[in-house]
C-alpha cells in the first residue's frame, strides 16, 4: 500500500527545497557582484509563482523582503500573453510598483512544457541609475524626473536573445557603468541559475504537484499568521510618528498616523490621517509602505513565520492615495524607504500598551551619508556609503537596544571594514567609537550611538546626507528616555565649520576636511531607576554611561573613585526615592 | 602511533601499530582532568596488549592529539581575562562586529558579549596608513598608560592590533617589546605576527580569540606533555589544528586560535581516507549526534576550508575547516506549528529526558522515536542491545503531538516527520556543497556514527548523491582521521596592488620569505627539508570587487610573475565559480599565501578479513518504511559487525551494528569494502561521475 505523505510534510519539504535554491542564487550574486551595495547585502531575490505571487526568497535587507512580487504582478498585467520562454524583464520604476528607483529588478519567467510555471527574480541596489546626481540620491529632487531613469518593465532579453538596444539605452543613462554592468550581469546570472534549479525541482516533483504545493504553502503560512494574530488582544490602537524634512531653506514635518485593528484572526493597518505627499524626495510608494508594515508585523510574530504570499494575504493595509505613504506620480521617492522607520515606530507606539512585552522602543533614525570623488592614488573615481555610522536600536522588554542598526535601518548589511575602507577610499578614519550617554535610558536602555570621524584627502570630493534624527531624538517607551540626536559636522582646513542638514548636498569637501558624524542612540524601555544595578555598574565601567547619568538618571550611587556603582548605597537611595523621599 | 580525540563526553583513541593493525578505544572524558582521562585510556590500551603504560608509551613514536580546550573556553565564555590594545579611536571595532545582526527580524536578539570588555580595550595613540607610512608616531605616554591599566586589572593575556599593521608592523613591534618587558608572565598576541592580513575587524577578532584561549591551551599542553614524558613517552607529540594540519605544541601555543577546531577538523580527513578507499576524491561528511548535525567537505583529497570562519559566535580569519552545524539530531523534537506545518528541531530533548522511547519520561516525539516507529531500529538491539527502546511512549508521543493534529495515522505521521528531517538535512548538505562551488551528484557522502546512517541514504537520494559510505570505525571517526593528517604551516601576507602595479620582485620576495619561514618551522617539527611541499596561492579579484578568490600559484609563477598568465588563470577560476570571467578587467591582488606541508607516511587502512560466502545470512526480516517508494515493506535485517570484506547485499535492508544502524533503501546495493566500510551504491546512478 502506498501511503499518502501528509500534506503538511509534503509542503514543508517543498518549502525547504525551494529555500535552498534561493540560498544558491544569493551565493552566486553575492560572490560575483562588484558594487559595495549589492555586495553588502542590499538585495532580495527568489521565486514567484505562475501568478506572480511571492513564493520564496533570500532577503538580506529586511525592507527589501516584500519588494519582488508587486513588480511581477504589474508586469504580468502589462504584458499579458506576451511573456515567453527566454524573456528577461528589467524594472525599476516606482510608479510600476517598486520600492525605490535605485533598486533594479530582473524577472525571468520559467516555462515547463510550454506553460509559465514560475518566475525567478532578483532586485538589487545599483550604484547609479541616472538622474541629476551621481549615485542617484538627489535631495533637491521635487519630482521623479530629477531622480532617476525610469524603467517600467521592459524586455531586456527576448526569447533567448539579448536586446542590445535596450541594454545600451539603459547603460547610456548610468554612471559608474562598469561597476553597474557587472552587477547587472551578476543579477542576470543569479536569475538564470534559479531558473535551471527550479526546472530540476519541477522535473522531480511534477508540475501538478508543484502548483498544489505552492497553494498549500500559502494556506499553511496564512493559518499560522492568523493563529498568532488571534492570540493578540482585540482592539483599535493608534500611534503616530513625525517625519522631519531637515533641508536647507525649507524645513518641514509630516505626520504619520496609524490605526491598528485586531479583530479575532484579522489584523489591519490603516494609515488614514497621514499627511499628504511632499515636494521633496521623501515620499513612500504603496509598495514601500506595504513592505514596511509587513516587516514590522514580523517583529511581533514568531520568527518561524514564512515570508510568502500567505503572509501578504493575511494582512490588510490601507494608506490614502496622495499621502506621504502612498505617493502618486510625479513625486520624488528616493528617501521613501526611510519612512519605514516611522511607520514601524507608529505601529510599535500604537501597540505599546496592548503588547508591552513584544514592542520595541523607537530606534535611532537613520542618517545616511555618502561621498564621491576622485582618488589621487590612482586617478579613479570612488563612491561609498557610510554603512558604519550606526544609530542605536530601540530597547525592548528584557533586552537592551541593539548597538547597531537593528530594526529596518540595517539588518544584515555588513558595514565597511576600517582598513578596506581606507584602501578603497581616499580618507583616514580617525575615530569610530560608541558615544557615552547616547543611549536612551531605561530599565532596558537603548542601543548606543556611534561617532565616526573621517579626514578627507581625495580630489573633487562631495558628500550628501539623507535621513532624519537631527531635530528630534528617538523617544523612549513606558517610562524609558530618549536617545541622542544625529549630527554631521564638517571642519574645514581653512578653519570654518558647519553642521549639515539631514538632507543636504555638500558639493565641495577640500582635502584636509574632517567630518564628525554622530549616530544617535535608540529609545529606552521602562523607568531607568528600575534598571538592574549590575548593568548600571557595567555601563559605567565601560564608559557607556557617565557617572553623572548613573547618579541623576539611574538613581545609583557611584563609588568615590567614580569607577563603578556602590551597590549597597544605591539600593538605599533607590528605596528612598521610591518612597518619594 | 596513536590518535587521541578529546570530545565533550568521550576521549577516543585510534592506535595503529608497527604490524599495520588498528585498534580503537573509548573512555569517558573527565572535564576537570582531561590529561588524566588520556593517561587512563592509554593504560587501558596497554593492558589490552598485555603490557604496562610505560612500555607501551616507550615504544610509541608519535601521538597526534585533538583537543577541545580552546573551543570549550570560547563556547562557554570561560577564557582568560584579556586586554586589547588598539589604535586610538578604534577600540570598539571588536564589539561592533561590522554592524551585523544575525537575526534581523528578531527584536530580542542579543549580540555575543565581547571577549574583552570595553574597560580593558585600551587606545594607543599612533597611526600607520594603508601603504605602511606613518601618519602619527607612537605616543609612548599613551602606551605607558595602557600598560599601567593592564597591570591594574591583572590581565592574563593581551592582544595587540593596530591599524594597517599588515603593511607596517613597526609600531606593533615596539608595543610588543614594551609589553613583554612590563608583563613578562602574560600571554601576548601581536596581530602582525599571528595574521599579517588586511581586514581590521577580522584581525582584531582573531588576535583577541588567540589571547583569550592561549594561556589555557598552553598550560593544558604543558601538563599533558609532562604527564606523557613522566610515563615514559619519548616520541613526538603533535596537535591537530583547525585546518587539519599537525603542529608541534610549541608552534601551536603562540597560535592558540588555530586550535579552535582541533578535534572536529579530523572528520573530513578521516572521510577522505574512507572515500579514497572507495575510489572517490570528493565527499561530503555528516556526523549526526543527539542534538545536531555537523557537515563538512573534502575535495581533491583535501578538506574544504574557510578563511573567514566562526567559532561559536566569534569570527576568526585563520584558515579552518568549514564545518556547519544544523539543529537536526536524534533528540530533535517534532511538532506541528500553528499553521499546521510539521517542524523538526532545533529544540532537542537532549540526553535527559531524551526521546520518548528511552522511557526516561520524555513525552515529545523526537527523531529517534520516529526512526523506531518506522521499523528502522530494533527496540531490543539498539546500540547492540546495550539500551532497550520502548515503542509505546514513542507511539503515544507521535500520536498526540503529530498524528492527531494532522488527522493521519501514527505511521503516516512518523513518515511525515522522517521526510521533514531528511529535507532539512539535505538542504544543509546541499547549501554547504554549493557554497563551495561543487556538485552533490558528483560525490559520495561519508557518515559518522549515531543516527546518521538511518537517514543518510534517504538524504543522498534527495540530493542525487550516488554513494553513501559508513566506516566501520565511525564511532571514533576523528581519532582515526588524526592518523592520516600531515604537518602543516600556513602563512599569509597582504599585498594590495592592482594588476599593473604588481611588482614581480616583491611578489617573488614575499612568497620566498614565507616559504623559508614555513620550511624552517616544519623542519623544526621534525620534517626532512626535502619532504616539505610549498603551496603558494594568491587571493585575487577583479578591480573593486569585494570578495577575493584564492588562486593556486605554481612554483614557476610564484618565482616569476607573468601578469597575462595570472590573469588567464584567474579568469578560468572565476568562470568556474560564477559562470563568467572578465579578461578585459584589471586584477587586484589582496593577500599572498603559502602553505607548507610535510606529508607523513600514510598508514594503510587495515584490511579486514573476507568472509567465505559473498552473501551474508540474514538475521531476519522487519517491516519498515521504504524511502522513495512511499510505502512500508519487508526489509531484510542483517547483523553487520561480523561481516567481512567483499560481502554484498541488496536493499531494502537494515544492517545493525553495535554502534549504529544502517538503513538501505530498495534502490541501493551494499558492498563491504576492504577497509570494512559499508558502501551503499545507488543502482542506475551515473557512477562515472564519482571520483572525477
Amino acid at each position: 500500500m502506498t501511503l499518502e505523505l501528509s500534506q503538511s510534510a509534503r509542503t514543508v519539504v517543498f518549502q525547504r527545497r525551494v529555500k535552498s535554491l534561493t540560498h544558491e542564487m544569493a551565493r552566486a550574486l553575492y560572490r560575483s557582484s562588484r558594487s559595495p551595495l549589492i555586495n553588502n547585502g542590499d538585495f532580495a531575490l527568489g521565486f514567484l509563482d505562475a501568478r506572480g505571487r511571492m513564493l520564496e526568497q533570500d532577503e538580506h535587507l529586511p525592507l527589501m523582503a516584500f519588494s519582488l512580487y508587486p513588480g511581477c504582478g504589474y508586469l504580468m498585467d502589462f504584458f499579458g500573453g506576451d511573456i515567453h520562454d527566454g524573456d528577461v524583464f528589467i524594472h525599476n520604476d516606482v510608479w510600476c510598483a517598486n520600492l525605490q528607483h535605485a533598486d533594479v529588478g530582473f524577472y525571468k519567467p520559467v516555462f515547463a512544457g510550454g506553460e509559465l510555471v514560475a518566475w525567478t527574480a532578483c532586485r538589487g541596489h545599483w550604484a547609479d541609475i541616472g538622474g541629476a546626481v551621481k549615485g542617484t540620491c538627489n535631495p533637491e529632487a521635487v519630482e521623479v524626473h530629477q531622480e532617476a531613469l525610469r524603467i517600467p518593465p521592459v524586455k531586456l532579453w527576448e526569447k533567448g536573445r539579448l536586446r542590445r538596444d535596450v541594454w545600451e539605452l539603459i547603460f547610456a543613462n548610468v554612471r559608474l557603468r562598469e561597476i553597474v554592468e557587472a552587477d547587472a550581469q551578476a543579477q542576470l546570472g543569479s536569475c538564470g541559475l534559479g531558473e535551471r534549479r527550479l526546472l530540476g525541482l519541477l522535473e522531480s516533483e511534477g508540475a501538478g504537484a508543484f502548483a498544489a504545493n505552492v497553494e498549500r504553502l500559502y494556506d499553511m503560512t496564512e493559518r499560522r499568521v492568523r493563529a498568532e494574530v488571534a492570540a493578540l488582544p482585540d482592539g483599535e490602537y493608534s500611534g503616530e510618528s513625525t517625519v522631519y524634512q531637515d533641508e536647507p531653506g525649507h524645513p518641514s514635518t509630516s505626520r504619520i498616523a496609524v490605526k491598528v485593528t485586531i479583530r479575532g484572526d484579522r489584523i489591519a493597518f490603516d494609515y488614514s490621517g497621514t499627511d499628504p505627499q511632499t515636494p521633496t524626495f521623501t515620499n513612500a510608494s504603496m509598495t514601500s509602505t506595504t513592505s514596511a508594515t509587513l516587516t514590522t508585523l514580523l517583529y511581533l510574530l514568531s520568527p518561524e513565520v514564512l515570508h510568502n504570499h500567505g503572509l501578504v494575504r493575511a494582512v490588510d493595509i490601507h494608506a490614502p492615495e496622495g499621502s506621504i505613504l502612498n505617493a502618486q506620480y510625479p513625486a520624488a521617492t528616493f528617501m521613501g524607504n526611510k519612512l519605514c522607520q516611522h511607520t514601524g515606530e507608529a505601529v510599535m507606539l500604537a501597540l505599546r500598551e496592548a503588547l508591552p512585552e513584544r514592542v520595541t522602543a523607537p530606534w535611532g533614525r537613520r542618517l545616511s551619508y555618502r561621498m564621491t570623488g576622485k582618488d589621487p592614488r590612482n586617478g579613479r573615481g570612488f563612491h561609498d556609503i557610510f554603512f558604519l555610522t550606526y544609530e542605536g536600536g530601540g530597547a525592548t522588554h528584557g533586552v537592551d537596544g541593539y548597538n547597531q542598526p537593528g530594526l529596518m535601518g540595517g539588518g544584515n548589511v555588513l558595514a565597511q571594514d576600517y582598513e578596506t575602507f581606507e584602501v578603497q577610499n581616499p580618507v583616514h578614519l580617525i575615530e569610530h567609537e560608541y558615544v557615552t550617554d547616547s543611549a536612551g535610558p531605561g530599565r532596558w536602555r537603548g542601543g548606543l550611538g556611534t561617532r565616526t570621524r573621517v579626514r578627507y584627502y581625495g580630489e573633487e570630493t562631495g558628500g550628501s546626507t539623507h535621513g532624519d534624527g537631527t531635530l528630534e531624538p528617538s523617544p523612549g517607551v513606558l517610562g524609558g528616555g530618549a536617545g541622542t540626536l544625529n549630527r554631521v559636522e564638517f571642519q574645514f582646513p581653512e578653519g570654518g565649520r558647519r553642521n549639515a542638514h539631514a538632507m543636504e548636498i555638500i558639493p565641495d569637501i577640500p582635502p584636509g576636511t574632517v567630518s564628525i558624524h554622530d549616530g544617535g542612540g535608540g529609545g529606552g524601555y521602562g523607568p531607568p531607576e528600575e534598571r538592574d544595578l549590575k548593568r548600571v555598574d557595567e555601563d559605567l565601567r565601560n564608559g557607556f554611561i557617565s557617572a553623572r547619568a548613573a547618579t541623576d538618571i539611574y538613581g545609583a550611587v557611584v563609588t568615590a573613585d567614580g569607577s563603578g556603582v556602590d551597590f549597597e548605597a544605591s539600593r538605599r537611595r533607590r528605596n528612598l526615592r521610591g518612597r518619594g523621599l | 602511533m596513536i590518535g587521541i580525540d578529546v570530545g565533550g563526553t568521550f576521549v577516543d583513541f585510534a592506535l595503529y601499530d608497527a604490524a599495520g593493525e588498528m585498534a580503537v578505544h573509548k573512555v569517558p572524558a573527565e572535564p576537570a582532568d582531561l590529561a588524566g582521562s588520556i593517561m587512563g585510556g592509554i593504560a587501558d590500551l596497554a593492558a589490552q596488549r598485555g603490557t604496562d603504560a610505560g612500555t607501551f608509551l616507550g615504544g610509541m613514536d608519535l601521538l597526534v592529539h585533538g583537543t577541545t580546550v580552546a573551543t570549550n573556553a570560547v563556547l562557554t565564555g570561560t577564557g582568560c581575562r584579556t586586554g586589547l590594545l588598539t589604535t586610538k579611536g578604534t577600540r570598539d571595532a571588536l564589539e561592533m562586529r561590522r554592524g551585523v545582526k544575525e537575526e534581523p527580524l528578531d527584536n530580542k536578539y542579543e549580540a555575543p558579549p565581547p571577549l574583552v570588555p570595553r574597560y580593558l580595550r585600551l587606545p594607543v595613540d599612533e597611526r600607520v596608513d594603508w601603504n605602511g607610512d606613518v601618519l602619527a608616531e607612537l605616543d609612548t605616554d599613551s602606551l605607558e598608560a595602557a600598560v599601567q591599566a593592564l597591570k591594574n586589572h591583572d590581565v592574563e593575556a593581551v592582544a595587540v592590533c593596530l591599524m594597517h599593521a599588515y603593511a607596517s608592523d613597526a609600531h606593533e613591534r615596539r608595543v610588543a617589546v614594551r609589553l613583554r618587558e612590563a608583563l613578562p608572565n602574560v600571554y601576548i598576541t601581536v596581530s602582525s605576527e599571528l595574521l599579517p592580513q588586511v581586514g581590521y575587524y577580522s584581525r582584531v577578532s582573531t588576535t583577541v580569540l588567540n589571547s583569550y584561549v592561549g594561556p589555557l591551551l598552553k598550560s593544558y599542553l604543558m601538563s599533558l606533555a609532562a604527564r606523557l614524558a613522566g610515563a615514559g613517552f619519548a616520541g613526538q607529540l603533535l596537535i591537530m589544528n583547525s585546518a587539519a594540519g599537525l603542529m608541534a605544541p610549541e608552534e601551536i601555543v603562540p597560535r592558540a586560535a588555530a586550535a579552535l577546531l582541533s578535534g572536529p577538523a579530523a572528520a573530513p580527513v578521516a572521510a577522505r581516507v574512507y572515500a579514497g578507499a572507495a575510489g572517490a576524491s570528493d565527499c561530503a561528511v555528516i556526523d549526526m549526534g543527539g542534538t545536531s548535525l555537523d557537515i563538512s567537505l573534502a575535495s581533491g583529497g583535501e578538506p574544504r576550508e574557510v578563511t573567514e570562519g566562526r567559532v561559536g559566535r566569534y569570527a576568526t580569519a585563520l584558515p579552518m575547516i568549514d564545518i556547519r552545524t544544523i539543529g537536526a539530531g536524534g533528540g530533535s523534537i517534532a511538532r506541528i506549528d500553528a499553521g499546521g506545518g510539521l517542524r523538526v528541531g532545533p529544540e532537542s530533548a537532549g540526553a535527559s529526558p531524551g526521546p520518548a522511547c528511552y522511557g526516561k519520561g520524555g513525552t515529545l516525539p523526537t527523531c529517534t522515536d520516529v526512526d523506531l516507529l518506522l521499523g528502522y531500529l530494533d527496540p531490543d538491539y539498539f546500540l547492540g542491545g546495550r539500551m532497550r527502546l520502548e515503542p509505546e511512549p514513542a507511539e503515544r508521543a507521535v500520536r498526540e503531538h503529530l498524528a492527531e493534529p494532522l488527522a493521519v495515522s501514527v505511521e503516516e505521521a512518523a513518515v511525515a516527520a522522517y521526510e521533514v528531517i531528511n529535507a532539512g538535512m539535505a538542504a544543509g548538505v546541499r547549501d554547504m556543497i554549493v557554497d563551495h562551488g561543487l556538485d552533490p551528484e558528483a560525490m559520495p557522502m561519508v557518515v559518522g556514527g549515531g543516527a546518521g546512517p538511518v537517514h543518510a541514504a534517504a538524504v543522498a537520494m534527495e540530493l542525487g548523491m550516488p554513494k553513501v559510505i559508513v566506516p566501520r570505525q565511525s564511532g571514533v571517526f576523528c581519532a582515526v582521521g588524526m592518523l592520516f593528517a600531515d604537518l602543516k604551516h600556513d602563512l599569509v601576507r597582504s599585498y594590495y596592488a592592482s594588476g599593473e602595479q604588481l611588482d614581480p620582485e616583491r611578489w617573488r620576495a614575499l612568497f620566498a620569505a614565507m616559504a623559508v619561514e614555513g620550511r624552517r618551522t616544519l623542519v623544526s617539527e621534525g620534517a626532512r627539508p626535502d619532504e616539505v611541499e610549498v603551496r603558494c596561492s594568491a587571493d585575487l579579484r577583479y578591480l573593486r570587487q569585494i570578495h577575493e578568490l584564492n588562486l593556486p600559484v605554481d612554483e614557476n609563477l610564484a618565482e616569476c610573475l607573468d601578469i597575462d598568465d595570472l590573469h588567464a588563470r584567474f579568469d578560468a577560476l572565476h568562470e568556474r565559480h560564477f559562470g563568467y570571467g572578465l579578461p578585459e578587467e584589471a586584477l587586484e591582488a589582496v593577500n599572498l599565501r603559502v602553505r607548507c606541508v610535510a606529508r607523513r607516511p600514510r598508514p594503510e587502512l587495515p584490511r579486514i578479513g573476507t568472509n567465505e560466502a559473498v552473501t551474508p545470512a540474514p538475521h531476519g526480516t522487519r517491516r519498515a518504511y521504504s524511502p522513495g517508494e512511499m510505502s512500508f515493506r519487508e526489509f531484510t535485517v542483517y547483523r553487520g559487525d561480523s561481516m567481512g570484506a567483499g560481502r554484498r547485499l541488496q536493499g531494502p535492508a537494515i544492517v545493525e551494528l553495535a554502534q549504529t544502524t544502517l538503513v538501505v533503501p530498495a534502490v541501493f546495493d551494499v558492498l563491504v569494502d576492504e577497509a570494512g566500510s559499508f558502501v551503499l551504491s545507488r543502482r542506475n546512478a551515473s557512477r562515472e561521475k564519482v571520483g572525477q
